[in-house]
C-alpha cells in the first residue's frame, strides 16, 4: 500500500523536478561580419602589335592606374601585382588558375594602334571568373591629353560593377595655394586636382585672396569669397563660377563679411555668413530672386554652415557659449531648433557633414595644434582623427564618405622655408592614404566634389 | 452467539478494506488516466524542458568628458593590448610569492628574538614576594624554574606578537614598496607599439588618463534581453565577462563575402562545448541558415577563434555543459 502510495507521488512529482534542473542557454550575439576582401587582379596588358617607347610608356601608365586607384579601398580588395602573372591570350577562358587562388575579378587589357587617329585603341573586359562571365566589356582610345581620365571613368565603372557603390576615382579636390605670390605681395588662387594628387589646375586668376570655396552637388559651379589686393577698403565679397566655362559672376557684396558661402542641395539658393547687420549670422539667399532669409537670430558670432545631403540640417559654428562650439539647427531658419552637440575642446572649427549626413567631421585646438575630428549628429561618439600629424585643418568628406581631405601644416627645421602646408587625403578612421600636393605653396581649405560626368 | 459476532466484525472490516482497496484502485487510476491525457496531449510532458534561451547583447558606454587625446587606431591597439593584464597578474603573483618568502624567514628568526625584560622584572619580584616557603632552597628552585618557564612562554608570547606586527608591517610595506620586476620590467617599458603607448605599468598611467582627460571607456555591461545584470551577480558577472571574451576573439575572425553579407536575413545559431583550459570539444549547429555556405563559414569562423579563453571553475560546469549558442550574427 505503502509501495503505491510512494510511487504516485514519485509519478505526480517527476515533471517538477526536470524543470529545475533545467538552466538557461545564452546566445552570444555574435553582430554583422566584416567584409571579406574581394580578390582582384589587374592582368598584365595583352599587346596586339608593336608599340613604339612613348607608346609602350603610354600604356604602361594607362594600366598602372587601374591598380593605382582600387589600392585606395585597400580595406575592400586584395590586390595583386600582375607583373608576375603571365598572359598567354586576351581571350583566355581558363580561369582555374585563378579560382583555385580565390580571385573572382580579373580585368583584362587588349591595346592596338588606332593609326587613323594618332591614338591607342584599347579594350578593357572584367571577368568573373567563378561564373566566367564578362561582366563589362568596353572598346575606345586614348590620347597622352586624356589618358588619365579615360583611365579613371574605366575603374570608376568597374567598381561600380562589383560594388555596386560609386568610387571616388572620378573626383576631384578644389583648394586655395598661395604658390602665386611675389614677395610680400599674397596671392591666393583657386585650384583643382584629381583625387590621386595628378592632373593639377588653377581656376582663378584674381591676383588677390581667394577664401572658403564651396562647390554645387552637381559639380558645375563653385562659390569663394574674395578679398581683393590693392588699396582701399577691403571687402569679403562672394564669387560664383561655372566650372566649365571658367564664368564669374558677384553673388553678394554686402558690407563686411560674405563668406563660408555653401549650396543647397537643389542648388536654387545658397546658405552663408554675412555681417552686414554688424553681427555675423547665417541667412539664405535665393540664386533667382535675392532674397534674403535670415536663419540664426543670436548675438553670438555665427559661421561656417555645412548642409546635410538631404537639405535637412544645418551645422555651424557659433561662440554663443563663450567658446566656438558646434551647433546644429534647422535651415528653415526657427532659432528654438538650434542646438548644441559639441561641449568640449577649446578651438573647434570647420564642421562638415558626412555625405550620408550622420557624422560630423570638424577640427578643434588641441597640443599647441588644430587635429581633426569626428562626432555623431547626435553629439555622440567624439573620435580623434589626426595626432602628431602637424596642425591639421579644414576636413572635407569624399563624395562616397570613405576618405577625408584635409590641410596639414608641417614645421620644417632645416629649409629655407619654415613650414609648409599640403593636402593630404585619409579613410574615415583616420588613416593616412597619401599626400595630394606637394611644392605648390601653402595649400588649404580643400573641398572634394564630383565633376559631372561626361 | 459470540463466534458469530466476531465473525461478523471480520466480515465488515474485510469489506472495508477490499472497499478501500478498490477506492484506492480506482483512484490510482484516475491519476494514471490523468496523467495518460497529458502524455497524449503534449509529448514533451515527459521530456527535458528546453531550456531557456537568453540573449547576451554587448554594449559599451563611452562617457567623454573632454576631447579625446588618442585616436581611433590607438584606441583600437589599447583595446588589443593585453600584455597589461598579464604584467599585472605576474606582478601580483610576484608580491604574494614575496610575502610569503618574507613571512617564511620571520617565521625561522622569531625564536632567536630577545624579550625585553623590563616589565617581567616586576612580575618576578611579586611572584617572589608572595611565594616565601620554609623550604626556601627547594621552593626557590622550583620557582626559578617556574619563572624560567613563565619567561619562556612570555617570550615566545610576545615573539609571536613582534612576529605578526612585522608581518603586517610588510604586507603595508608592499603596498608602498616598488616591487623589483628587474630586466623584465625594464624590457616591458622599452616595448613601445609606436604610439607612445607602453605596456605594463605605464599603460595603466595612460589608461589612468584617459579616464581623467577624455575618451572615458568603461566596460559597459552585458544586455540579457534589455535588463542590465547585477553587479554582486558574481557568477553572472564572471559569465559576463567570458562571454565578452568570446564574444571579441570570434567576432575577429567573423568575415563573409559581400553576396552572403547582403542578405541580412541569414542567421545561423551553434553551440559550443568549452573545456576547462578554453580549447572546444564540440560543436553543434542548432539552427541553420538556410544557406550552406554561411552556416559553413559560421563554422569555421568558430573553429578558426578556438582556443578560448581558459574558464573560471565557477561557470565550468554551464560552458561544459554547451549553455553558450553563438548567433551569427544574432
Amino acid at each position: 500500500m505503502k509501495k503505491i502510495l510512494g510511487f504516485c507521488l514519485l509519478l505526480l512529482l517527476f515533471p517538477l523536478g526536470v524543470s529545475w534542473a533545467s538552466n538557461g542557454q545564452m546566445i552570444i550575439e555574435i553582430g554583422e561580419a566584416t567584409l571579406d576582401k574581394k580578390k582582384i587582379i589587374f592582368q598584365k596588358p595583352y599587346l596586339a602589335e608593336k608599340f613604339n617607347v612613348f607608346e609602350t610608356k603610354l600604356i604602361k601608365e594607362f594600366h598602372s592606374i587601374f591598380a593605382n586607384d582600387f589600392s585606395f579601398y585597400k580595406k575592400s580588395f586584395f590586390i595583386i601585382d600582375p607583373e608576375n602573372e603571365p598572359v598567354s591570350d586576351f581571350d583566355d577562358k581558363n580561369f582555374e588558375l585563378w579560382t583555385s587562388r580565390q580571385f573572382k575579378f580579373i580585368t583584362r587589357y587588349l591595346f592596338k594602334k588606332n593609326i587613323k587617329k594618332g591614338a591607342i585603341d584599347f579594350k578593357v573586359e572584367l571577368v568573373d571568373t567563378y561564373n566566367k562571365s564578362v561582366l563589362i566589356s568596353k572598346k575606345g582610345h586614348f590620347y597622352s591629353r586624356n589618358l588619365r581620365e579615360k583611365a579613371h571613368a574605366l575603374t570608376d565603372l568597374i567598381f561600380e560593377k562589383i560594388e555596386n557603390a560609386p568610387s571616388i576615382f572620378r573626383s576631384k579636390i578644389i583648394f586655395v595655394s598661395d604658390m602665386m605670390s611675389k614677395g610680400s605681395k599674397k596671392v591666393k588662387e583657386l585650384f583643382s586636382v584629381d583625387f590621386d594628387g595628378r592632373n593639377l589646375k588653377r581656376l582663378t586668376y584674381h591676383k588677390g585672396i581667394v577664401i572658403s570655396p564651396s562647390v554645387s552637388s552637381d559639380g558645375k559651379k563653385v562659390l569663394y569669397t574674395l578679398i581683393r589686393s590693392g588699396k582701399g577698403r577691403k571687402n569679403l565679397n562672394l564669387y560664383s563660377m561655372n566650372l566649365k566655362t571658367r564664368r564669374q559672376s558677384i553673388i553678394s557684396s554686402r558690407k563686411g563679411i560674405n563668406s563660408g558661402a555653401i549650396f543647397t542641395s537643389d542648388g536654387s539658393k545658397i546658405i552663408l555668413t554675412l555681417s552686414h547687420t554688424g553681427n555675423a549670422e547665417i541667412y539664405e539667399v535665393d540664386l533667382s530672386s535675392q532674397q534674403l532669409r535670415k536663419i540664426t537670430h543670436h548675438f553670438g558670432v555665427d559661421v561656417d554652415p555645412d548642409l546635410s545631403k538631404d537639405g535637412k540640417i544645418l551645422t555651424f559654428l557659433s561662440n554663443r557659449s563663450g567658446k566656438a562650439m558646434i551647433y546644429l539647427a534647422d535651415p528653415s531658419g526657427k532659432e528654438k531648433s538650434v542646438k548644441r552637440i559639441g561641449f568640449v575642446g577649446q578651438f573647434n572649427a570647420t564642421p562638415r557633414f558626412s555625405p550620408e549626413g550622420s557624422e560630423i567631421v570638424f577640427s578643434s585646438w588641441m597640443d599647441n595644434s588644430f587635429d581633426i575630428f569626428k562626432i555623431k549628429k547626435d553629439g555622440s561618439q567624439i573620435y580623434r582623427l589626426t595626432k602628431n600629424f602637424g596642425s591639421n585643418e579644414e576636413p572635407s568628406f569624399s563624395p562616397d564618405g570613405e576618405f577625408i581631405a584635409f590641410s596639414s601644416l608641417k614645421l620644417k627645421k632645416r629649409s629655407r622655408k619654415l613650414s609648409v602646408q599640403n593636402i593630404y587625403i585619409m579613410d574615415r578612421d583616420g588613416g593616412i592614404k597619401g599626400q595630394i600636393t606637394r611644392d605648390i605653396g601653402y595649400c588649404t581649405t580643400p573641398r572634394w566634389y564630383n565633376p559631372p560626368k561626361t | 452467539m459470540n463466534e458469530s459476532v466476531s465473525l461478523d466484525f471480520k466480515d465488515e472490516l474485510a469489506e472495508e478494506e477490499e472497499f478501500l482497496g478498490n477506492f484506492f484502485y480506482i483512484s490510482l487510476l484516475f491519476h494514471l488516466a490523468i496523467v495518460l491525457l497529458f502524455y497524449l496531449y503534449n509529448a514533451s510532458f515527459f521530456k527535458f524542458k528546453e531550456k531557456e534561451q537568453s540573449l547576451m547583447k554587448s554594449f559599451v558606454r563611452v562617457d567623454v568628458v573632454a576631447m579625446p587625446t588618442l585616436t581611433i587606431k590607438e584606441l583600437k591597439s589599447l583595446k588589443l593590448d593585453r600584455s597589461f593584464k598579464k604584467g599585472k597578474a605576474k606582478s601580483l603573483k610576484k608580491i604574494d610569492q614575496s610575502a610569503e618568502i618574507q613571512k617564511a624567514k620571520i617565521q625561522k628568526r622569531a625564536p632567536k628574538i630577545v624579550p625585553r625584560k623590563v616589565e617581567k622584572l616586576k612580575d618576578d619580584f611579586v611572584f617572589k614576594e608572595k611565594t616565601k616557603a620554609k623550604t626556601k632552597k627547594l621552593n626557590k628552585k622550583i620557582e626559578e624554574r617556574k619563572i624560567d618557564k613563565r619567561k619562556k612562554v612570555e617570550n615566545i608570547e610576545k615573539a609571536s606578537v613582534e612576529e605578526k606586527s612585522n608581518v603586517l608591517d610588510l604586507i603595508k610595506n608592499l603596498g608602498t614598496k616598488r616591487v623589483k620586476t628587474v630586466k623584465r620590467g625594464k624590457r616591458r617599458q622599452k616595448v613601445n607599439n609606436g604610439l607612445g603607448i607602453k605596456f605594463g605599468r605605464k599603460n595603466s598611467k595612460i589608461i589612468k588618463n584617459l579616464l581623467i582627460e577624455g575618451n572615458k571607456i568603461s566596460k559597459g555591461e552585458n544586455i540579457i534581453e534589455g535588463k542590465t545584470l547585477l553587479k554582486e551577480e558574481e557568477s553572472l558577472q564572471i559569465i559576463n565577462d567570458y562571454i565578452s571574451r568570446v564574444r571579441q576573439s570570434v567576432r575577429s575572425y567573423w568575415k563573409l563575402p559581400e553576396y552572403l553579407k547582403e542578405n541580412k536575413n541569414y542567421r545561423c545559431r551553434i553551440q559550443i562545448f568549452i573545456s576547462d583550459d578554453g580549447s572546444l570539444l564540440s560543436l553543434n549547429v542548432i539552427e541553420k541558415s538556410g544557406n550552406e555556405e554561411f552556416d559553413k563559414r559560421a563554422l569555421q569562423t568558430v573553429e578558426m577563434a578556438a582556443p578560448f579563453p581558459p574558464v573560471d571553475p565557477v561557470i565550468r560546469k554551464r560552458v561544459l555543459n554547451g549553455d553558450l549558442i553563438l548567433g551569427f550574427p544574432l
